[in-house]
């Protein structure tokens, strides 16, 4: 058998995909590059974020869906998110072996940058999204809910969670 | 610390993390997006044999060993120089006029190859999609079509060139007979030899996802090397040596090199000791490579160091032109073939270098515009045995349900309870939360978080006509996958509905562009309509996430079917059984059976997952529900 969608929700669809369609990829990147790395060096860390973002950019604009997508900077928030947390995992299965080969940088990375990642290091790539969207975006989680397309509750639980995790690594 | 003390310093350390923010890539995938530091062109024409012009090559060149000479003052290279160009030997090469051998499969009586029969310099496929894509072999004064059906690199392995069709699959082409022979239905050759007498190939293979597994086939079957990300002729670079496998598996962090044995272990030592010397390494991303006689190649930045293996003494080291955008690359003892990325992601174009009298290298192009290797022509003799596979080399991430409650199992074999309650349908949504109907939860099915921990009811609130029932996960990183009440299919993000007579009684699967199959159910969420043979009545059917592939359980076979053409990738006879569900992702099948004489989805009933490569299975008693991950985005 087959059917589709109402004469109306296709009207809908096809809106939707003209209001996409008219941000071309480059412009489209020029335009969430910078926000998205900022992004991602609070999920992974500067030296894979630059990675992390194109490789989510060109997931997301070769995915059959991209074409119906709605909210584009969401989806490729939530791109970014899910290749961070592809590429935590991969370096944890590889920590060990490349801890024991690592040759120490010639030149020591700042103070901060080392604070900074060591206090992230105990929360998950989706709490460290919502701290991130929350006190460097400032916001709210109705708007980060939306934005990572999961439920506010589930924003509310992971910030506080997060809060506590940082309370306790700031003390 | 109070609550505003506690703000403050996460503010601050907001701070600190976004001032380490770098500055974003280009992106590489897009034709407009600008290619700085690149002296080579974007992307080549299809059609042109010869690309780069003489004039273009040495500015190219010349503007390369300024810019090298001006950055490592400290190595000691050999340099490329435009002098060393010799663009009309190639562009003297006459073309032969394209052979339109049948396509592998499709051809009762194969027609004889036409190899010349002169000596390989290079095997060359072109990539794109007009008629002159394929294997063409390159010899001194012949270039010559042979396959026009290959989509990704070709080997020549002795007699034997061994090459992966665009649709997937391996196929071996015998140059002095032009017999074809498919030796697999699914995979991506990475690299071929003949050792001792036998052809050894190594593959990877994966079905809709990125994460991809790396094999090598022996005489005594395949053995499992890895898991790997990456796509298979994208990131992934791997070579056959005649007892050491190298590649370079990992896209982030290193860059070492990968070393495995025969038998699928790891040489963690050895892959530290060949590390890059600053991790990440200077330049660009690292490259790898082995012949069969053990001569292999690190590339960093623009340098190419040549050892043999087993010996860590420095051969040679060579300046690659541009390296930086070299993607693979074959070394010989007196030849390099390198196949560079210009932008497009994928193999664009491929230069080859020839040693002179004096030790230094000269550059000239290749024709054509793709993948380039040197023949195999040497037999290094007898290498260890492999260890073939004996059952699934590892185990799926899947949801299953059933007198147990749910469980959730991930790839290190770990098992985690979700619920002890008895359970009726499971769905593994691709954040790994997972959905589950229960009784003991009431009428409405629950959402599991990863995160919390903790299952929360979908539509405790909603009074329906009908409890939900679950079908399938739509792929985003949210919430969003198919349900239905009664003959109504809902999308859960927007609750967009379509009508499905039958939907209660089968379940449903979707691609994620908007096919959406089941049982005597065909439709689309969008304009792009599923082709019609799928859904047929009278069986249960799942499609990959991308919609490639689709499971069926239809005509007393369960199968799984290419959905471009419908050529079969496995199958076996129901028999006396009854299927109730079907799952298919990434490199794994899963259904859930029943024997015919007991009533459906009993205490009898159980899943059973195949590794679809090895053909290899498992089983969990009890399960009356199945749902794999998703495993591409």
């Amino acid at each position: 058998m087959s059917s589709s969608a109402s004469p109306v929700e296709r009207v809908r669809d096809v809106t939707w995909v003209m209001m996409t369609a008219v941000t071309e990829p480059d412009e489209l990147y020029r335009r969430h590059a910078d926000e998205l790395v900022r992004y991602a060096t609070a999920l992974v860390g500067p030296d894979d974020a630059p990675d992390v973002v194109v490789d989510a950019v060109v997931a997301s604009l070769g995915s059959p869906e991209w074409p119906d997508v709605r909210n584009q900077r969401a989806y490729l928030y939530r791109a970014v998110l899910h290749r961070a947390a592809s590429v935590r995992r991969s370096d944890a299965r590889r920590a060990a072996r490349e801890q024991r080969a690592a040759v120490p940088d010639s030149v020591p990375p700042a103070a901060s940058s080392i604070d900074a990642q060591r206090a992230l290091v105990g929360l998950s790539h989706q709490q460290r999204a919502v701290v991130f969207l929350t006190y460097w975006d400032d916001q709210t989680p109705a708007q980060i809910a939306v934005l990572l397309g999961v439920g506010e509750g589930t924003v509310r639980k992971q910030l506080a969670r997060a809060r506590e995790q940082l309370r306790r690594t700031l003390q | 610390m109070n609550d505003e003390q506690l703000d403050d310093g996460i503010r601050a350390l907001m701070s600190a993390v976004v001032a380490e923010a770098p500055v974003p890539k280009p992106l590489p995938a897009l034709e407009s997006a600008p290619h700085a530091g690149s002296t080579l062109p974007r992307h080549r024409g299809r059609g042109r044999m010869v690309v780069w012009t003489g004039v273009a090559v040495a500015a190219s060149l010349a503007a390369l060993t300024v810019f090298w000479s001006s950055r490592n003052d400290n190595q000691s290279v050999t340099a490329a120089t435009s002098s060393t160009i010799d663009q009309t030997t190639i562009a003297s090469i006459p073309t032969t006029t394209t052979v339109d051998i049948c396509k592998v499969g499709s051809c009762a009586t194969p027609t004889l190859a036409p190899f010349p029969d002169g000596d390989v310099r290079a095997v060359v496929t072109l990539r794109d999609t007009d008629s002159t894509d394929g294997v063409w072999i390159l010899t001194d004064d012949e270039f010559v079509h042979v396959d026009n059906t290959a989509g990704g690199p070709a080997f020549l392995a002795g007699d034997t060139l061994v090459f992966s069709p665009k649709a997937g699959g391996i196929v071996a082409l015998d140059r002095t007979t032009g017999a074809i022979e498919t030796l697999r239905a699914t995979g991506q050759v990475q690299d071929a030899a003949v050792l001792g007498g036998e052809l050894y190939y190594l593959f990877t293979d994966y079905r809709g996802g990125t994460f991809v597994s790396l094999y090598l086939h022996g005489p005594s079957g395949d053995t499992y090397i890895a898991p790997h990300e990456g796509s298979d002729t994208g990131h992934l670079s791997w070579h056959l040596g005649r007892d050491v496998i190298v590649g370079t598996g990992a896209y982030y962090s290193s860059m070492r090199p990968e070393f495995y044995d025969f038998a699928g272990s790891s040489l963690t030592e050895l892959s530290d000791q060949y590390a890059p010397a600053t991790s990440p390494p200077q330049g660009n991303r690292m490259l790898y490579t082995m012949n069969p006689e053990g001569l292999w190649g690190s590339v960093d930045g623009d340098v190419l160091t040549l050892r043999q293996w087993g010996d860590p003494a420095v051969l040679d080291t060579i300046t690659i032109p541009d390296g930086a955008q070299a993607i693979d690359l074959d070394v010989s003892a007196d030849r390099i073939v390198v196949t560079y990325n210009l932008g497009t992601n994928g193999a664009d174009a491929a230069r080859e270098a020839t040693r002179n009298a004096d030790g230094s290298w000269a550059w000239a192009d290749l024709p054509g515009t793709g993948w380039a290797t040197i023949p195999r022509a040497v037999d290094p003799g007898v290498p260890p045995a492999v260890t073939p596979l004996t059952e699934p080399p590892y185990l799926p991430t899947v949801a299953l349900a059933g007198d147990f409650g749910v469980k959730l199992i991930v790839g290190d074999g770990s098992e985690q309870v979700i619920t002890d309650q008895v359970a009726q349908r499971v769905l593994l949504h691709r954040n790994g939360a997972v959905s589950f109907r229960s009784p003991g939860f009431g009428a409405y099915s629950q959402r599991w978080d990863p995160v919390t921990g903790e299952a929360e009811s979908y539509w405790a609130v909603v009074d329906w006509i009908a409890a939900p029932n679950l079908h399938d996960d739509l792929g985003t990183l949210g919430d969003d996958f198919l349900f239905s009440v009664a003959d109504q299919v809902y999308r859960y993000s927007d609750e967009r509905s379509w009508p499905a007579p039958g939907a209660a009684t089968t379940r449903l699967s979707c691609s994620y562009h908007g096919w959406v199959i089941g049982n005597g159910v065909r439709f689309a969420m969008g304009d792009n309509q599923p082709p019609e043979w799928l859904g047929a009545a009278g069986g249960e059917w799942a499609l990959t996430p991308d919609g490639s592939l689709v499971a069926s359980t239809t005509d007393g076979l369960i199968q799984v079917r290419r959905t471009s053409d419908g050529s079969v990738l496995y199958e076996q006879p129901i028999g006396d059984r009854v299927i109730s569900e079907i799952d298919v992702s990434g490199e794994w099948l899963a259904y859930v059976e029943t024997p015919s004489d007991t009533p459906s989805a009993d205490s009898t009933s159980r899943a059973v997952l195949v590794h679809l490569p090895s053909g290899r299975s498992l089983s969990y008693a009890g399960a009356v529900s199945v749902s794999l991950a998703n495993t591409d985005i």
